[in-house]
């Protein structure tokens, strides 16, 4: 028996109080930072243009419920539902599956995802960013859509071939700022080397598929659904080395060319569900960071702009290099060059990844091919 | 003198026939006057958008760019005629295949051209700035299906 018991209940008390006041204190700064974080992770939903890719393409399509077809020269992917449904979306899903997912191009169960899923952008992000969208995705409400499996030749059939790839090209060192730039600088270079994934479809790809940095945004003649993207560095000509810093906030915020006409495309789903929904300081740091990127002379600069209508120049003659009007106007000779080239990148394609040799044939019906010869239908 | 006046009349009305049918449309005519109209649709939204962000002065122009942009709002709809789908053309053949989905998007346009003339003209500039992203999202919404990208 104590000899002084009122001390004991005391302190127990007092330890009671203070457990409670610091579970409580901690509840309400948990809850205010987790508005935050929500909040913070719904942005970043945007800023990820995540919505764009996992979402239908039906007018009634329920946002982030998956199910968009997504066309590629590897074969038709289907993406996922990313809601926190347990049978046919994310439901369980914890902060370290996000991490893996986004950061790694790993699944839960290690297997890896094909790159369509663009991880190899989405590497770079904070792990703070990681954690806002995981828990902004689990507050949406559960929606049963089950997605139908991907189309692919049988050397993609297994994820477990996208290893080698991995290997290869994929870097998962997250964002470092550059020191000797200012911070909106650093803030452009983060949104769009990583949550823009801009370079995903403006940088060109080396012929296994993967992103050549040396020439980032630089053009893409080989775009997702067969589009030839534009470059996007300060070219003069063939780039958007004319273009004020107005008019990119105006094109990042509608969609509006300098030339007065409004873009088409998959740039006006980056608009409508990524860069208009971004804050003025966003938008800036993304046209700040735009506008470092010197001119390449790159041999192929992507598509000519449209604003080639506003120089009253025929869209191939603004192209400097006079390429485009190569792929444009497939003369018998020409034909013959794309028909080598296309035979090319398939023949390398199948070393790299053990494609169907069934490619190689002009009448193939081999997913894998079905993008060379709409290419070649293209001409 | 009362004759040939007739006749005068006669003739006009005879070569007015004439041109008219010398005239019937060709669609590569067609298809050039679609993308010039176009054009200027294009030309009047940069100008506007210029005044309206406050990059150039002449806020007594604006009236005039959103009347034009009204009246050709109205005009889309014979932009269209069939057999104008292939030629030097970027118009997708998707648009004769689908009337009623790009019917929709032709009067979803004339609207928005509308709302911004009649925004402009009450000079509310907060309604001016959401018509004008209305215009530009009907421009952008029927590009993106209808037209044909770079390739
Ligand atoms: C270019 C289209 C595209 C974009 C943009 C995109 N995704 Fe995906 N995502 C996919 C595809 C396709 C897959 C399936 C990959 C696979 O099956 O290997 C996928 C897979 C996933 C997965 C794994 C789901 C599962 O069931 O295993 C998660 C999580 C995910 N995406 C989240 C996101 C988030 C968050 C964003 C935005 C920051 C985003 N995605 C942006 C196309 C996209
Ligand atoms: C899904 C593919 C895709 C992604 C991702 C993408 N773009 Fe684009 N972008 C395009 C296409 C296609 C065009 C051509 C549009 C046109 O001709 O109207 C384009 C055009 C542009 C242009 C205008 C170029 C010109 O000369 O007309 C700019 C600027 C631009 N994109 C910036 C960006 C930025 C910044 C990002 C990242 C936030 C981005 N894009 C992400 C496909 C993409
Ligand atoms: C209902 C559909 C539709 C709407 C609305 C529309 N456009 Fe177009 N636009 C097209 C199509 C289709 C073409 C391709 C025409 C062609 O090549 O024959 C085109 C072409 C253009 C061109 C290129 C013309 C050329 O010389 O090749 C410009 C510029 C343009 N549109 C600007 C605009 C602007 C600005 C608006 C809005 C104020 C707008 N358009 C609204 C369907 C539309």
């Amino acid at each position: 028996m104590s000899r002084r018991p009122w001390l004991r209940v005391e302190s127990r008390l007092c330890a009671a109080l203070l457990v409670w006041l610091s579970v409580s204190t901690g509840t309400a700064a948990s809850a205010e930072q987790s508005a935050d974080r929500m909040e913070r992770g719904r942005y970043l939903i945007h800023a990820g243009g995540c919505i764009s890719c996992h979402t239908a393409d039906r007018p009634d399509a329920i946002p982030l419920a998956g199910g968009r077809r997504l066309e590629t020269p590897f074969g038709v992917f289907y993406s996922p539902n990313l809601t926190p449904d347990p049978k046919t979306g994310l439901g369980g899903w914890t902060d370290a599956d996000f991490n893996a997912a986004l950061r790694h191009g790993r699944a839960p169960d290690g297997s890896p995802y094909y790159p369509v899923f663009p991880y190899p952008a989405y590497a770079g992000m904070s792990d703070r960013d990681v954690a806002a969208i995981a828990a902004w995705l689990r507050s949406l409400p559960p929606v049963d859509n089950p997605v139908p499996a991907h189309e692919l030749p049988w050397y993609l059939g297994s994820r477990w071939v996208m290893l080698g790839w991995n290997l290869l090209f994929f870097d998962s060192r997250p964002f470092t700022a550059d020191p000797a730039r200012d911070t909106d600088w650093n803030r452009g270079a983060y949104l769009v080397r990583h949550l823009g994934h801009c370079g995903e479809c403006h940088t060109p790809r080396n012929l296994l598929g993967a992103r050549d940095d040396s020439r980032e945004l630089a053009g893409n003649p080989d775009g997702p659904d067969n589009e030839k993207i534009p470059n996007i560095r300060q070219d003069r000509d063939g780039g958007i080395g004319r273009w004020s810093i107005e008019d990119l906030l105006l094109f990042l915020e509608m969609g509006m060319l300098p030339d007065g006409d409004f873009t088409g495309s998959s740039m006006s789903a980056v608009i409508d569900d990524n860069t208009s929904h971004l804050t003025a300081d966003d938008r800036r740091a993304i046209a700040v960071y735009l506008q470092s990127l010197a001119p390449l002379d790159s041999p192929y600069s992507g598509a000519p702009a449209r604003t080639a209508h506003f120089h009253h120049e025929s869209r191939a003659g603004r192209h400097g290099s006079g390429q485009q009007s190569a792929v444009k106007v497939c003369r018998p000779q020409q034909e013959q060059e794309k028909w080598q080239e296309c035979l090319q990148r398939t023949w390398f394609r199948w070393i790299a990844i053990g494609c169907s040799p069934a490619c190689m044939w002009p009448s193939s019906t081999d997913p894998g091919c079905k993008h060379r010869s709409m290419h070649m239908a293209s001409c | 003198m009362r004759r040939s006046r007739l006749t005068t009349l006669l003739t006009l009305a005879t070569l007015a026939f004439a041109g008219n049918s010398l005239a019937a449309t060709t669609p590569a005519d067609a298809i050039k006057y679609r993308k010039a109209v176009m054009s200027a649709m294009a030309a009047h939204t940069s100008a506007f958008s210029l005044i309206s962000f406050g990059r150039v002065e002449h806020q007594g122009h604006m009236l005039a760019h959103v009347d034009a942009l009204a009246v050709l709002g109205t005009q889309l709809k014979v932009l269209f005629p069939a057999g104008t789908g292939t030629g030097d053309t970027d118009a997708l053949p998707l648009i004769w295949q689908e009337q009623a989905r790009f019917g929709e998007l032709l009067t979803a346009s004339e609207k928005s051209t509308a709302d911004l003339r009649a925004a402009v003209a009450a000079g509310d500039k907060a309604a001016t700035m959401k018509a004008f992203k209305a215009v530009g999202d009907s421009c952008k919404g029927c590009h993106d299906r209808y037209r044909k990208e770079n390739d």
